[in-house]
């Protein structure tokens, strides 16, 4: 049984889903990335518009903070020589404003010849204990000789700094770095982050170094310094302070602040401070951005570090819908798509089905009459694959028909080829490849699909067909001459049954009258001669019909004995011996002896039939009988010199009735079964019976028996 | 004296009816097959002829037949050994007047008698 689940059709039309899936899942994909890279991009973008504004904050507070350095400074520019009390009130405003400055300082430039006088100068005016320090080993001792000395001699507040007043910034490596700078270029300068020396908590600081010159310019250079205003900043409390500006937009960012100006690459930029969001929440470092701010000389970087609630907040679902939806999207096509293709290929299957399994063929042609389908059975009838014939004429198959110039299906045998085969069967004949023509049932239909298929003819081989009709035919005929040939037997049969009772009864008439009796004896006796011998002819007729019957009814048996050759022709001859004389024919024995199996009666019945016929057609001659040994059997012949039998009769006179159609045959009288009979029996032995005759060359009987 | 054709191949048949016949007072000639019984027809015009069927050679029916075509116009009774309907339908239609099948009944020389009195039956009757 053909499978009809594998199909070829099934591998591109899972290709075909396969595709639609992919491509759909991709695009979905894509569409998802996009968004969710939007949607990072969009926190990014939230997280740097927030770090820029802290920084701009941060920008905002240093500059402030600057400022406050610049007034003090301006403050020096303004009056030759400012006393301490004029120091601490001009700043102590400033400096409780900010808290965010730990301390202003007066740095004067000390150099190394007024280093006494400067130090009595300072202990007079109340600090008994001044000395211009460093530090040493921890310890603030009186500093080493150098040219400059750059002492702390103002610092507000003092409270909590005194420790800091005389020391001499020079002695400090970072701090005289940057005061060298700041004094020969002018600017105003921040050193490094410093751990600041009174400071207790572990804030950083820096120092911003202001100079200030003797003259009214600040362009440095060759102007004698002055000293330097320098404030003191803790770091922390700047970014804190520039932070609580826009509280809202940095409680969830955490934010660092660092020295980028000695980095030269990112991770060596040193912490400055870190303050961690407000909201307890981890770092999200998947965000993050920085930015420089420049102040002081120095180059800072702020930045900020998202937290999971800062994306949290932002994060919008789009994505993930996109994401979901385009999956479910995705499955739904291709189910859908799956679906209607399994309902083609399902439909196209029982379609194909159908066409395959019917047990007639199918060809289907496409307009042109060109083959564009060939089912198994049409393949097995004409021996061709479908592959075979595809595109070829449908003539290969059914030469008469062609296409004609009106488009139509036609019998190339009729007139005119119109195209009026259509709709009916018709009788044609089909090639195969091997060329053999044979007959075809043939259903042809318009059909109208599309140009591949236009006529679908349906096809059986009806050669079986044809010669069993033929058959039937012969086998009709054959029953009907049977049927005639026993009517006319019993026709026959009736004939001459009624015959001689015609003549008995017929003549009996005439003698029953005893008034009106004919005249003479002669007729008398002429009257029961016929009478006799009409009944004898139905005594028979009767007798030989009786065997007849029971030869062919099986009904009569043989009772084989070993005979004499001799013996039988000689007894057969006595029989007829004086027949032949009267009507003057001459009797020749020519028999060998030999032994036979027969059934003595039937074989003399045989004979006796064979000379009675020779010796009522003879008139005149030698009727010969005899017998000899063969190879395979046993012969014996009966010949006369008589009238002959036509060759055309030859062959029916061992039919019963049949006489030849001559003269002298009625009057010979006979049944017409005699032959009949005879052949019967022979046959019935097992032998054959052969005659040899022509028309006025007498006739010679054959029969051969088989060896015992 | 009524003129009666026998038409009979069989010779024993022929010498009863002849006996029977004259015995009846009939006329009686014989013919001894087909074309021997359609000369005579023709040429002694008898009142009745008396025609077997079954003869070998120019049968009875293509003798009737032959007779009618010919225009020969009298009483022609078909006497056959023949039982079957179908037969004395076919004799009929070929031409004859009558049917008496062999063996005749008892009143056969009655029966000839009327039929050579009524004439041809009209067209339909049997």
């Amino acid at each position: 049984m053909t499978d009809y689940r594998q199909h070829r059709p099934d591998s591109k039309a899972r290709l075909g889903v396969a595709a639609i899936l992919i491509t759909s899942l991709a695009i979905t994909a894509i569409v998802y990335e996009m968004t969710r890279r939007a949607g990072t991009r969009s926190i990014q973008q939230d997280l740097e518009h927030a770090v820029d504004n802290q920084a701009a904050s941060l920008g905002r507070e240093l500059d402030i903070l600057l400022e406050v350095l610049y007034s003090s400074r301006d403050f020096f520019y303004g009056s030759e020589s400012v006393e301490r009390e004029e120091f601490a009130q001009f700043v102590g405003r400033k400096l409780r404003q900010y808290a965010s400055i730990q301390a202003l300082e007066w740095v004067p430039a000390v150099p190394e010849s007024e280093r006494t006088d400067f130090v009595n100068r300072v202990r007079a005016s109340g600090f008994p204990n001044f000395e211009i320090t460093e530090q040493r080993s921890r310890k603030m001792l009186p500093a080493a000789t150098r040219s400059m000395f750059y002492p702390v001699l103002y610092i507000e507040p003092l409270a909590g700094n005194e420790q800091a007043m005389g020391f001499d910034l020079a002695s400090d490596a970072i701090r005289f770095e940057t005061l060298s700078r700041s004094r020969t270029s002018g600017q105003v300068l921040a050193t490094p982050a410093i751990t600041l020396v009174q400071e207790t908590d572990h804030q950083k600081g820096t120092l911003v170094f202001v100079p200030v010159y003797y003259q009214d310019s600040s362009d440095g250079g060759s102007r004698r310094h002055r000293g330097f205003v320098v404030g003191v900043f803790r770091i922390g409390d700047i970014l804190e302070t520039a932070l609580a500006y826009l509280p809202n937009q940095s409680r969830d960012i955490d934010i660092s602040l660092y020295d980028a100006t000695d980095a030269t690459d990112p991770s060596e930029s040193i912490l400055l401070h870190n303050r961690r969001p407000a909201v307890d929440s981890a770092a999200d470092k998947r965000y993050h951005y920085s930015r420089r701010i420049w102040v002081a000389g120095r180059t800072w970087r702020i930045s900020g570090t998202a937290t999971e609630l800062f994306v949290a907040t932002r994060q919008s679902p789009f994505p993930l819908v996109v994401l979901i939806f385009g999956c479910l999207f995705s499955m739904m096509l291709t189910i859908f798509v799956k679906d209607r293709i399994d309902q083609l290929v399902m439909l196209r299957r029982h379609n194909r089905v159908i066409v395959e399994t019917v047990a007639n063929g199918i060809i289907a042609t496409d307009a042109n009459g060109r083959i564009s389908l060939l089912n198994p059975d049409a393949e097995r009838i004409f021996g061709y694959a479908e592959s075979d014939v595809r595109g070829r004429s449908l003539s290969l198959l059914v030469p008469d028909l062609v296409v004609n110039p009106r488009g139509e299906l036609a019998d190339r045998r009729r007139k005119g080829l119109d195209g009026d085969i259509v709709g009916r069967r018709c009788d044609m004949t089909g090639r195969d490849r091997k060329g053999r023509a044979f007959p075809i049932a043939l259903t042809v239909t318009e059909v109208e699909v599309d140009s591949v298929y236009r006529f679908i003819a349906i096809i059986r081989d009806i050669t079986e067909e044809k010669q069993m009709k033929q058959a039937l035919i012969e086998t009709k005929e054959r029953a009907e001459e049977s049927s005639r040939l026993k009517t006319e037997f019993l026709n026959t049969i009736s004939h001459e049954l009624r015959t001689p009772l015609t003549v008995i009864l017929g003549n009996i008439s005439l003698l029953t009258d005893t008034t009106e009796l004919p005249p003479n004896p002669e007729e008398i006796a002429a009257i029961a001669q016929d009478i006799e011998r009409s009944g004898e002819m139905l005594l028979t007729l009767i007798n030989e019909l009786l065997d007849l019957s029971r030869i062919e009814a099986g009904r009569m048996t043989l009772h084989r004995e070993k005979l004499l050759s001799t013996n039988v022709i000689d007894e057969a001859v006595e029989v007829v011996k004086s027949l032949a004389e009267t009507k003057g024919l001459h009797m020749v024995s020519n028999v060998e002896p030999f032994y036979c199996s027969a059934d003595p009666v039937r074989l003399k019945q045989v004979l006796l039939n064979l000379l009675g016929n020779a010796i009522k057609f003879t008139e005149s001659g030698v009727i010969t009988v005899g017998g000899r040994e063969r190879n395979d059997g046993v012969e014996f012949f009966v010949e006369d010199t008589g009238c002959g039998i036509e060759k055309a009769d030859l062959k029916c006179i061992f039919d019963p009735f049949r006489q030849v159609d001559g003269t002298a045959t009625r009057s010979a009288g006979g049944s017409g079964l005699g032959l009949a009979i005879t052949s019967k029996l022979v046959g019935m032995h097992g032998g054959r019976i052969d005659v040899n005759s022509a028309r006025g060359e007498g006739t010679r009987f054959t029969i051969a028996l088989p060896q015992v | 004296m009524a003129k009666i054709l026998v038409v009979d191949d069989d010779p024993r048949i022929v010498r009863m009816l002849r006996r029977r016949l004259k015995k009846a007072g009939f006329e009686t000639i014989d013919a001894a097959d087909g074309n021997g019984g359609v000369e005579l027809a023709l040429a002694e015009s008898p009142d009745l002829i008396l025609m077997d069927m079954y003869m070998p050679g120019k049968n009875g029916y293509q003798a009737t037949e032959s007779l009618r075509s010919q225009g020969y116009a009298g009483l022609i009774c078909a006497f056959t050994a023949s039982a079957f309907a179908m037969d004395e339908r076919k004799c009929l239609e070929c031409g004859c007047d009558y049917f008496i099948s062999k063996p005749p009944p008892i009143n056969f020389e009655d029966m000839l008698n009327e039929i050579i009195r009524g004439g041809r039956p009209k067209a339909g009757q049997a």
